[in-house]
């Protein structure tokens, strides 16, 4: 139903209009209008301009560069454009990563057209649960959720963690629960950090330092053993991190050319046990002051300093 | 194949060094003259890899799509030494093959380079320093001084052998916090070490909201460096400075005017407080833009003094260097420039990459050929240095002894979180806002244009307000209907009789002040995000007072607000004020709003009824262009209930309570968020405007008492409405629907901290496991 359009609702349109006018220009928008009156004592090229329907319609044109749709999508963030909806969600799988994610972001802070029955949001879910769809869409699928940070995706990302025959899917489903600051509906996180494939432990690791209230310390120990070298310094830089105590015996370990080969692992694990800074680690700093390769040997001394030998 | 610099020389090696002129004092003598520059350090970093002969790869923008990206990495860079007498290039990394350079730094005495380097695609960036003369061993020694799971970058030298830096280690119990606007990208804030001890004596400063890029040492001995300013519809770049030990972190210049959006790159001349850097588009310009020179001495009755002023305007601190590249983002056509470095004999060596330098570069998959060139600002003409083929050269730094700064002694040494940070003001009502800047105040009691210096004499209390990024909001997709981030409130502080005001308020973590007057409504908001260290005195001279003036307070040794003593607003962070507008995880939680509303509005003003008269909707209706359908949805005039908001597309419906779409989607509207819809019907006024309850109607509405005085009224009774509203005449509608002072005040808050409908109190934060800052351990 249509209500017959008032004089004030003229006055409006007529004005939105020369506002549109103006903010179509890149150059000269109209950045007072509807904001707090303090913004009008700040100069235009201070404050955040908004992006026109248009130009978020036109993204998906060959000729527009990332960047392009990078600045459009992030100065049209409080921009309510239905029908820019389907444009944006073609972008969440996209091949640049930074498309997909600010793509996702857009559609985040959509008030409508995204978390309705149908819509972008269930779409993508479905996507992630589909084991017909090719990896890259699941990938993409889970990046995306990551990336719209509602907790209804945990559950999808929990058993895409444990279940989807992908690694790179798993460890993207792993990036999403970093992302949503969770550890996974039953605490997948901790699978993930034992999963046979070294990118999702790697993506585990990574994730355990930064979701706040992961604490299965002992998961990320067991690692220092991995096979993967690579594994074993993620594993001890995260421990380093954590100030894991329980952790000593094992970065002792790492930090020794005679158990450990690698000198990017003896030095991750060395700067873990200056992190620590338990004085049970002293005979192995100051035996790695003694290391073949340059780096260890200054991380041995950051160390040394830190336990004050 | 890699151009050298001989290639470029059709007259012989001296011709070219004689086009750098006392450069390397080249005049056939071997030794450069002692004022002369014998030798030039810079990056090298690859943006095409070429495998067997054949291009594998081409990467334009990655990771440099806005002036404060960080963290592109493409293997094969290289950190040189070209000595400008033979030509000859050394790469001080020679055994680093896979690596890349991101920041490049000489010591004062210009014995060392500092730079930071990610080895390989494994690696992170971490700070490192060379010797530039070989060792025994034939190669530069290179030591390594941060390690860790966390990119450090943008390193400088500061006096004292101290090192600053960013760094995107997340600390204090927001845990990682992703910048807004840079999404997955958390934020980088600075830190510092010292040479000798390294990550023993890592420092991480305060934090801010969005990242902090190219630092610059000061001859006066404070860190200069640019932040990006994201504080609801503020998003630029703006220089800052602060002490080397994090404290005292304040404007430089870009606050009251700047020729572009975003002030990076820069640093600072011979002449202290004289800069030269780069003013830019924020995004689109491969971190590359306009040559400008910033004069940020106080002028003072037309002397210049030695003295920095914060608050010059575009018009009376820069000169443009380069009048023919664009400050925006459209294509340039004379090339855009990068970091520059003052020569001995003030000429620039820059970078420079020549084309449009934009979005057309990522089009043709061409990147900028940037180079190191001489910028002469007297010719405009840049005479090359170097520029090899398949690479960019940058962040250029003459090899030559400069003065070392001041050293400024270090007077935060603490790191513990549950000391706090003292804020505070002299006297809040010192301003220089209305006597440099003309600023003013409308609404409520105060007539359109009443000077700001003037409205604070009103200031009875200073608002203190925590922002936080959407990760702290676990779960929510976004704050609401707002650009403001998230908001709590630490406290608001009483303004004592001679303005002065002082408080205790929670380290580390970004606050923002407003200024209330007796009516609970904003006089001034701060649109800077400010910080303090542990233990650290912020105590300023009023309200953004004049920093080239002494602010003195009035007529005693001591205000009345350091006689009684900070007030304390050490508050735990899950303890703090919050005005979630509903779903709280605390159902008692007695500042939801929704509550209120419902309590107090919802009988006159719901699905059916809008106070006296039938509820009144409007429709915003949009066209899908793909599929040919059309969506609409009806807005209520004002629906102060929970009803979820209907949206009529594929039978959707939508969470959003209709209370909270009510006030704040007019404002919305006008803000063009509605662009491309069709709105028919009545579109109410602004019932709230974020962060600005002075100009929202329903505050204007419901009308709120004076603290000082009951009978007095922030909107004169009987006197007309700003905007439509029923009953014509403003009123104590507060009184009729009975809501209490403290309810009206409630609302106030809520608008004037930003209308958020989220906060971290409806939503699934929980803090930090671990504190690296105070070393909690698991």
């Amino acid at each position: 139903m249509t209500f017959r359009i008032s004089s004030l609702f003229k006055t409006t349109v007529a004005v939105g209009t020369l506002l549109l006018a103006a903010g179509a220009s890149a150059k000269e928008p109209n950045v007072h209008t509807g904001r707090a009156a303090v913004y009008k004592d700040l100069r235009s090229e201070s404050l955040e301009a908004v992006s026109t329907p248009a130009e978020i319609k036109g993204l998906l044109a060959s000729n527009v560069a990332p960047t392009r749709i990078w600045k459009v999508l992030e100065h049209g963030e409080k921009l309510e454009c239905l029908a820019c909806v389907p444009v944006v969600s073609k972008l969440l799988y996209n091949s640049n990563a930074k498309t997909r994610e600010i793509s996702a972001w857009w559609l985040r802070r959509r008030i409508f057209g995204v978390f309705g029955p149908g819509q972008v949001y269930e779409q993508t879910l479905k996507n992630l649960a589909d084991g017909t769809q090719p990896d890259s869409t699941r990938l993409y699928a889970a990046n995306a959720l990551g990336e719209f940070l509602s907790l209804s995706g945990v559950p999808a990302l929990s058993k895409a963690v444990i279940s989807d025959t992908s690694p790179r899917v798993r460890g993207a489903a792993v990036a999403g629960l970093e992302r949503l600051n969770s550890a996974g509906q039953n605490g997948e996180l901790t699978a993930a950090l034992g999963d046979s494939d070294e990118t999702v432990r790697l993506a585990a690791l990574h994730a355990s330092t930064r979701i706040n209230v992961f604490a299965d310390v002992e998961a990320v120990v067991a690692l220092v053993s991995d096979s993967s070298s690579l594994v074993r310094r993620r594993a001890a830089e995260a421990l380093g991190v954590m100030k894991a105590s329980d952790s000593v015996a094992g970065l002792i370990a790492l930090s020794s050319v005679e158990q450990e080969p690698e000198p990017a692992v003896r030095s991750a694990a060395i700067w873990a046990l200056g992190q620590i800074g338990d004085s049970a680690a002293s005979d192995a700093i100051l035996a790695a002051q003694s290391d073949s390769d340059g780096f260890v040997r200054n991380a041995a001394a950051v160390a040394g300093r830190m336990l004050r030998l | 194949m890699a151009r050298s610099v001989t290639s470029h020389l059709s007259l012989g090696t001296c011709a070219l060094l004689g086009a750098l002129g006392a450069l390397s004092g080249c005049s056939g003598a071997d030794a450069p003259s002692d004022e002369g520059v014998g030798k030039i350090v810079y990056a090298v970093r690859q943006h095409t890899v070429i495998a067997d002969g054949q291009v594998e790869s081409i990467d334009v923008a990655g990771g440099m799509g806005q002036v404060m990206d960080y963290g592109r990495y493409v293997p094969g860079g290289r950190l040189e030494l070209l000595d400008l007498r033979t030509g000859k290039a050394e790469n001080i990394i020679e055994d680093q093959p896979e690596a890349d350079v991101s920041s490049v730094d000489l010591s004062f005495d210009a014995t060392k380079v500092l730079f930071t380097m990610k080895k390989d695609s494994a690696d992170a960036y971490h700070v490192y320093w060379a010797g530039l003369t070989r060792g025994a061993d034939g190669k530069f020694p290179i030591t390594q001084l941060t390690f860790g799971p966390h990119d450090d970058q943008q390193a400088i030298w500061a006096a004292g052998d101290r090192i600053v830096f960013t760094t995107n280690q997340a600390y204090t119990d927001m845990g990682t916090r992703a910048d807004e606007y840079n999404h997955a990208r958390v934020v980088t804030q600075l830190a510092s070490i010292t040479l000798t001890g390294g990550d023993a004596d890592r420092k991480l400063c305060s934090q801010n909201l969005s990242h902090t890029v190219t630092l610059f040492s000061m001859a006066d001995g404070r860190v200069g460096f640019s932040r990006w300013e994201h504080l609801e519809n503020v998003n630029d770049v703006k220089l800052m400075a602060m002490n080397p030990d994090c404290t005292q972190m304040i404007g430089v210049s870009g606050q009251f005017g700047k020729p572009g959006n975003s002030l990076v790159q820069f640093t600072e001349s011979s002449t202290p407080y004289v800069f030269y850097g780069i003013v830019t588009n924020r995004e689109n310009t491969i971190q590359a833009g306009s040559l400008v020179k910033l004069d940020a001495r106080w002028v003072k009755d037309g002397a210049t003094q030695d003295k920095l002023d914060m608050e010059k305007g575009s018009e009376e601190a820069y000169t443009m260097l380069t009048p023919y590249v664009p400050t925006g983002e459209e294509a340039s056509p004379v090339g855009r420039y990068r970091s520059p470095s003052v020569l001995p004999d003030g000429r620039l060596l820059v970078t420079w990459g020549d084309g449009s330098v934009n979005e057309q570069n990522e089009l043709s998959l061409t990147p900028p050929d940037y180079g190191v060139y001489i910028y002469n600002p007297t010719t405009r003409a840049n005479e090359l240095v170097v520029n090899h083929a398949h690479s960019w050269e940058l962040y250029a730094k003459p090899v030559v002894a400069r003065e070392t700064p001041q050293i400024i002694t270090s007077r935060q040494n603490v790191t513990d979180a549950s000391v706090p940070a003292l804020f505070g003001s002299i006297d809040v009502r010192q301003t220089s806002l209305y006597s440099r800047h003309g600023n003013t105040v409308g609404g409520a009691q105060f007539a359109d244009g009443t000077p700001l210096d003037i409205a604070l004499r009103g200031a009875v209390k200073v608002r203190i307000i925590e922002g936080f990024s959407s990760e702290a909001a676990t779960g929510a997709t976004m704050f609401g209907l707002t650009m403001a981030e998230g908001a709590a409130l630490i406290g608001e502080a009483k303004v004592e009789s001679d303005g002065s005001w002082l408080a205790n308020v929670p380290p580390y973590i970004p606050m923002h002040l407003q200024a209330i007057d007796e009516f609970e409504l904003t006089i001034r908001n701060e649109t800077t995000w400010i910080q303090g260290m542990p233990g650290e005195d912020r105590v300023c001279g009023g309200c953004h007072e004049d920093r080239t003036q002494p602010s003195l307070p009035g007529g005693q040794a001591i205000t009345n607000a350091r006689g009684r003593g900070p007030e304390e607003f050490m508050v735990p962070v899950l303890e703090r004020v919050e005005y979630p507008w509903a779903g709280a995880n605390d159902l008692a939680n007695p500042n939801q709003i929704q509550t209120l509303l419902t309590a107090k509005c919802v009988s006159c003003h719901n699905e059916t009824t809008n106070g006296n008269g039938p509820q009144e909707f409007y429709t915003v209706a949009s066209m899908n262009e793909v599929t040919g359908e059309s969506s609409e949805y009806e807005i209520p005039r004002l629906d102060l209930s929970d009803r979820p908001i209907t949206v009529t597309y594929d039978r959707e419906t939508h969470a959003w309570p209709a209370s909270y779409v009510s006030i704040f989607y007019p404002a919305a509207l006008e803000m063009e968020m509605g662009m491309g819809a069709e709105v028919t019907g009545t579109v109410p006024p602004k019932w709230g405007v974020p962060s600005d309850a002075r100009h929202s109607v329903l505050i204007e509405k419901l009308n709120i008492t004076s603290s000082l005085n009951p009978a007095s009224y922030a909107w004169q009774l009987g006197t007309p409405f700003s905007a439509p509203v029923a009953g014509d005449v403003r009123s104590d509608h507060a009184a009729v629907a009975g809501l209490t002072r403290e309810e009206v005040r409630m609302l106030i808050r809520a608008i004037d901290m930003g209308g958020q409908y989220y906060a971290r109190q409806n939503t699934g934060f929980k803090p930090f496991n671990n504190d690296p800052v105070a070393g909690t351990q698991y």
